[in-house]
């Protein structure tokens, strides 16, 4: 396979009929993780939804490429079933659905209905062992209640079963205490694959002391900036945003 | 804007044949379900603890689809003592819930969840009425439903707090779901309140489905469909939490076909 895993060409998006991003280009090969960091406002959050195909954000032109398809008019479900994941910043909470038949819901949509239901408990088990989640989350209404911890948790655990080829993974790190970042991040980190890809959207360096980014990406007025190596989240997480903006 | 009336007399109703209830006494806790599924007919439920007991009663309304149901329900709470109500209005073309509660003691307290689930053409009317008489006595009544098809649903709740009634403390609310364009709902939350000296709140919320909820499930690869499904069942659900008996309740979520595969 020649083609690279995921590209974004040229991105531009409106939401509620305002201009956020400009002309976004990203290409992440199999087995790279590329960081984005920029400042609150900037359209981080707009690229991940628009990524993912939320119905509000408005693709005014170019593409979005997953594994050599283009996918920017799929819906969403149609992208998750092509293995495009996004863990969300803020997960909406589901009174009345409680985790496990969420979880099945989803793995069934996603995975088909090759996997056996004991199979499925089986895994999911194992997962929350190692996220450190008691099983008692499960009968729990989805992020009702839950703490910025379980939230992400529960993100995390998602992302581990459904096995995206792509994940974008919205500041992750954020609401999380250093015990939970470690656990979260240890998991993500044993996540990464030679076929998988990662976009990891963070405000800090924190996060990838854990998950060492390829390239790390500066996004500014809805597009990127500027692009590098790891150093580069040093070099930001030292001297800040102006440099670059200025530049 | 006036209140829907669907029997303005119990004409070409069958009375009921006796009154049924039960009354948890002295220390006790008693669990109590009765279904309403003769239609056509006007029901009378007594229902009430005293003594420092507990109460937990389910009503569910599942009359056939063509006939009618007039359910009159009273609630007595004396001193110490609680009765927790659980309604659901289900089947029958027009049905209306008829519900008085009495605090009528000291630390009596009077809890209410109701569930309108309606569709097709059905007409439902919930009219609750918690009424506080003496000092130390709280309520809390919660009401949802879901409007589908060309349904026309109606909540009407009083608080009715009396003159000598001090340190009252009584809530209700009333979350609606519309989830078609041709079907209606009505809230009417009210109060009535002879005492400075109580707390009380009262809200009425009506929406369509949440889109970032319907969002989220997708980007689970969950159809909109399903996902449209899934959160309907979901507040349905949210109605009956407060049955403690589970086999009752899960007896109850089946029958509404809104039962989730237990997690083991």
């Amino acid at each position: 396979m020649s083609h690279p895993l995921f590209r974004i060409e040229n991105l531009e998006v409106a939401v509620e009929g305002k201009k956020v991003l400009n002309g976004v280009n990203l290409t992440v090969n199999r087995g790279e993780v590329h960081a984005i960091m920029g400042r609150n406002g900037t359209g981080k959050t707009t690229l991940a939804y628009t990524l993912m195909g939320h119905p509000k954000y408005e693709v005014l032109a170019g593409r979005i490429i997953l594994d050599g398809e283009d996918i920017t008019a799929l819906s969403p479900e149609e992208r998750a079933q092509k293995r495009l994941f996004l863990a969300f910043q803020y997960p909406v909470a589901i009174p009345g659905v409680s985790v496990a038949s969420f979880l099945r819901a989803s793995i069934k949509a996603v995975r088909g209905a090759e996997v056996p239901p004991a199979q499925v408990r089986a895994r999911i088990k194992e997962e929350l062992k190692r996220l450190d989640v008691p099983e008692s989350f499960m009968t729990r209404s989805l992020n009702e209640g839950f703490s910025g911890g379980e939230k992400k948790r529960l993100e995390t655990l998602q992302l581990r079963l459904l096995e995206p080829k792509m994940a974008v993974l919205d500041e992750t790190d954020s609401g999380l205490d250093i015990d939970a970042l470690r656990v979260v991040s240890e998991n993500l980190q044993t996540f990464r694959g030679p076929e998988r890809g990662m976009l990891v959207i963070t405000h800090y360096q924190r996060m990838l002391n854990y998950i060492k980014p390829d390239v790390v990406h500066v996004f500014g007025s809805g597009r990127i900036l500027e692009s590098g190596g790891a150093d580069l989240a040093l070099k930001l997480e030292e001297k800040g945003y102006d440099w670059v903006e200025g530049a | 804007m006036k209140e829907l009336i669907l029997f303005k007399t119990t004409e070409g109703l069958q009375p009921s044949d006796a009154t049924i209830g039960t009354i948890a006494r002295a220390g006790e806790s008693c669990d109590w379900f009765h279904e309403v599924s003769r239609g056509n007919s006007v029901s009378e439920i007594d229902i009430g603890a005293e003594g420092g007991a507990t109460l937990n009663a389910v009503v569910f309304q599942n009359v056939p689809a063509g006939e009618n149901a007039l359910i009159r329900i009273r609630v007595g709470v004396k001193a110490d003592s609680t009765v927790r109500l659980t309604v659901v209005q289900n089947g029958a073309s027009k049905a209306e819930i008829e519900i008085l509660s009495d605090s009528s003691a000291a630390n009596a307290r009077f809890e209410l969840r109701a569930l309108q689930n309606a569709k097709e053409r059905q007409n439902f009317v919930i009219r609750a009425n918690s009424v506080h008489s003496v000092p130390h006595t709280s309520s809390d009544m919660q009401v949802w439903c879901a409007a589908r098809g060309e349904s026309r649903s109606v909540f009407s709740g009083l608080i009715d707090i009396r003159e000598g009634a001090r340190q009252t403390e009584a809530f209700q609310k009333n979350r609606n779901l519309i989830l078609s364009d041709r079907a209606t709902v009505d809230s009417f939350p009210k109060l009535l309140i002879a005492n400075d000296d109580v707390k009380c709140a009262h809200g009425s919320s009506t929406s369509t489905l949440d889109p970032e909820q319907t969002a989220y499930l997708r980007s689970r690869g969950i159809s909109r469909s399903e996902a449209e499904e899934m959160l309907v069942r979901g507040f349905l659900r949210q109605a009956l939490d407060g049955i403690r008996d589970t086999r009752c309740r899960n007896g109850l979520l089946q029958s509404l076909s809104i039962l989730e595969e237990e997690w083991s």
